[in-house]
């Protein structure tokens, strides 16, 4: 893997697996490495180099081995992170102008239903002063008009029919 | 009386209740705000758990209650907004009136920012991930921003991309387009809800009140289930009696009482003024103060249950990430040592081989450290609770589920102090009577918008708590004090009684004249006192969210320069001076009439003489 990386990078095909050098090799798969220049193999290549190489083909080593930056970690070789998911547009715009829609709308509705309301309101006062004027040329009497009261037999108040005679003292 | 059939500044009937339910569910949505859910659990937390429930139940009974049941009483019996009421009781109480609308007025414009915040944390809840779940990449996309990364991500969406705070309060920056614009938003709902006065916040009301009830069931159900929780709520509640002796907690227990139960701001008195003349307020008072007592322990359940499942979240990655190191120092398979096998394999390691292991940097993971990671007001909703939500299943669901309940509390509340301010208003007949209502309510949230975009400026969060801490409590508790004074000393203790037996149908009790006369004054007199010596010993400072603070992410303490000091000294008590003002007014209106009658009495005589 390395050394394909390095092949990559360094646009040589000569790298090979045998350049690359192993050193304190532990249980738990962690390693030293040191990569040699495939045309003199005494020289090593610079660890700048190799830094850049890793980085560029990172994706592709943890494929290989079925990892992720999380569990193959290389020491001081900092990972490129992959950008938080954007939205392509702001959601809470969306969300926020439905919201305004809805409240403007409602605003709009209570307020000229109160203006028709308080126009409806004033033709019945209207209408109402017209029947006052009419009502008056009949002469009332408690709101109920004379004619309509029988003044000759007058009224009988019926609590004093239905009382018993024995509330009252006699005479 | 003349007083129980006064004419109507404006003309025509005054607007009652269409039922007793919207009126009771009004009080109780004014009653039941943000404070419930993010300051009395914090309280039961700091100040040893279920022991805080004996002083919080001694001030109810004792302070909370008698007061509420005065408001309620003289507003349903006078008829009258907050200032008439004052004033038909005494023209030199006027002031009394003025000043709790003063008051109303600048609770209302910080209030609603608080709503406009949670506005904008529920637009963003409609995305999976959620915003505040990553932190933004640096430059060279190597890392993530050098700020979150040093504190939090919740922490880096609420300080940079909600507020973009400022280091200083002195340096204002610019508003805040995004915040302006919900602002713009939460003014209009507040205004499509209150555009009738009680006719419109009666309909609302229904659903404003009742959510926030079904939302934290909820939570609850959801909370218990989640793992941790269970001992996190018995951590919480466990009393710890040794805290009753700190004298705090019986000043934080009666403020608290007084503030959650929306006392002294004109909106109770506002709500009972368009009740029918005849109607039980005794059962009203003691029903609306039992449900926002039992609302504010029924949150704090649920409230405990979730920071318990966040407490048991952190201490687990905190064991985490201490095994990584040892399993990394000490070779040993990935995945070998579990969470329960820790503190066995570390003492197996500590007994063999410390050198190794006093040399690697392990922190100290104790779960009660994590429970004991306390906060209250915006840091509980905006930091504390969002990243718990973030490690719930359904995280956007539970996001916008919460947030909505926020926004509905604060709703119901506005709507109590919007009604305290224009129910004055209309009542003092400050418009011709065929000004139309909705005008009048649409200028005054068009000026509380007006004034309320400082908040949207970059340091808006430290204004905020400036008037938070010093505009609203000192004027209250006076304006509390004046007002059991002067319904019980002024208005006649015996005139109020026959009011009550008219309204309830019987006279009050012992037990309430004695706290009216006696017991509620003097309670309220030592909170003021108390309060007094508590701020002048404590020195005006605020923290700020300084990136370049040596100890970052840790807020560092600063001291408000002088100008903002004078500001704070002069919000105390500014409202309260309307008092004095208003009753020299009408003492020196008083003695001008008398000079005058008196010389047209001498000029007519002379007159006669002459004559």
């Amino acid at each position: 893997m390395l050394a394909y990386a390095m092949r990559r990078y360094l646009v040589q095909e000569t790298t090979q697996i045998s350049n690359v050098l192993l050193c304190n090799v532990t249980s738990r798969v962690s390693f030293w490495f040191v990569v040699t220049n495939s045309f003199t193999n005494m020289t090593t290549i610079p660890r700048n180099d190799v830094e850049a190489a890793i980085r560029m083909n990172r994706n592709r080593i943890n494929n290989a081995f079925l990892l992720t930056d999380d569990t193959l970690q290389f020491l001081e070789i900092s990972s490129t992170l992959a950008p938080p998911a954007e939205q392509p547009r702001p959601t809470w715009l969306i969300v926020f102008g439905v919201i305004l829609g809805i409240i403007v709308i409602g605003i709009v509705l209570v307020v000229s239903f109160g203006i028709y309301h308080r126009k409806r309101y004033k033709n019945a006062e209207k209408t109402e002063d017209l029947d006052d004027k009419y009502e008056a040329a009949i002469t009332m009497e408690n709101r109920i008009p004379c004619h309509t009261l029988d003044l000759k037999a007058g009224q009988i108040n019926g609590v004093y029919a239905a009382a018993d005679d024995d509330r009252f003292t006699p005479l | 009386m003349a007083r129980a059939g006064a004419v109507e500044p404006r003309g025509g009937q005054r607007p009652a209740w269409a039922n007793k339910l919207q009126y009771l569910l009004s009080c109780i949505g004014f009653a039941v705000g943000l404070g419930n859910i993010w300051r009395f659990p914090y309280l039961c937390q700091t100040y040893g758990g279920g022991a805080f429930l004996i002083p919080y139940l001694i001030a109810l009974v004792l302070e909370g209650i008698p007061i509420f049941y005065i408001e309620l009483a003289i507003g349903q019996r006078l008829r009258r907004g907050s200032i008439g009421v004052w004033t038909a009781i005494s023209p030199y109480l006027g002031g009394v009136g003025l000043g709790c609308l003063t008051v109303s007025f600048l609770v209302s414009l910080y209030y609603n920012t608080v709503l406009t915040w949670v506005l904008w944390y529920l637009l963003n809840s409609f995305q999976y991930p959620l915003p505040w779940s990553s932190c933004p990449l640096d430059l060279n996309r190597t890392g993530f921003e050098a700020e979150c990364q040093a504190s939090s991500t919740v922490s880096y969406f609420w300080y940079r991309q909600t507020l973009n705070i400022t280091a200083d309060i002195s340096d204002n920056g610019s508003i805040q387009w995004r915040l302006l614009a919900c602002l713009a938003a939460s003014w209009a709902v507040v205004y499509l809800c209150v555009i009738r006065g009680i006719e419109s916040t009666g309909k609302a009301i229904y659903f404003t009140a009742l959510f926030p009830y079904l939302v934290l069931t909820i939570f609850l159900i959801r909370g218990l289930t989640l793992p941790g929780a269970v001992k996190g709520l018995i951590y919480l509640f466990t009393p710890d009696v040794q805290v009753l002796w700190n004298p705090r907690v019986w000043l934080d227990a009666a403020t608290q009482i007084f503030f959650s139960l929306s006392l002294a701001l004109g909106g109770h008195i506002a709500f009972a003024s368009y009740n029918p003349p005849r109607n039980n307020c005794e059962k009203d008072t003691v029903t609306i103060a039992l449900v926002n007592s039992m609302t504010s322990l029924y949150a704090s359940i649920a409230v405990f249950s979730v920071l318990g499942f966040k407490a048991a979240n952190d201490h687990g990655h905190c064991l985490d990430r201490n095994t990584l190191h040892l399993i990394n120092e000490f070779d040993f398979p990935d995945q070998s040592v579990s969470r329960g096998d820790y503190a066995a394999v570390l003492a197996h390691l500590n007994a063999t081989q410390p050198e190794r292991v006093a040399r690697l940097p392990l922190e100290a993971c104790r779960l009660e450290d994590f429970l004991d990671k306390s906060a209250s007001g915006t840091g509980l909703a905006f930091i504390v609770f969002t990243e718990a939500i973030l490690h719930m299943p359904g995280a956007p669901g539970w996001a916008v589920l919460f947030f909505s309940m926020l926004f509905t509390l604060g709703l119901s509340s506005m709507f109590g102090n919007m009604e305290s301010i224009i129910t004055p208003l209309l009542d003092m007949g400050v418009t011709h009577r065929f000004f139309p209502k909705e005008a009048l309510t649409g200028l005054v949230c068009l000026l509380c918008f007006l004034l309320a975009i400082c908040f949207t400026l970059q340091s808006g969060n430290y204004w905020l708590e400036v008037l938070d801490s010093y505009a609203a409590p000192l004027n209250l508790v006076m304006f509390a004090f004046l007002e059991v004074v002067g319904v019980t000393y002024v208005y006649g203790m015996r005139r109020f009684s026959d009011d009550i037996a008219g309204m309830t149908g019987r006279r009050p009790g012992l037990f309430w004249r004695v706290t009216w006369k006696a017991v509620s004054p003097l309670l309220l007199l030592s909170i003021f006192v108390a309060y007094i010596a508590v701020l002048a010993r404590t020195p005006l400072s605020y923290r700020a969210w300084n990136t370049q603070y040596a100890r970052f992410p840790l807020r560092q303490e600063k001291s408000y320069p002088g100008w903002v000091q004078a500001t704070c000294v002069l919000l105390c008590f500014l409202p309260s001076l309307w008092v004095p003002a208003v009753a020299l007014g009408q003492l020196l209106a008083k003695r001008r009439w008398k000079q005058d009658t008196w010389q047209d009495r001498c000029s007519k005589l002379q007159d006669r003489g002459a004559s």
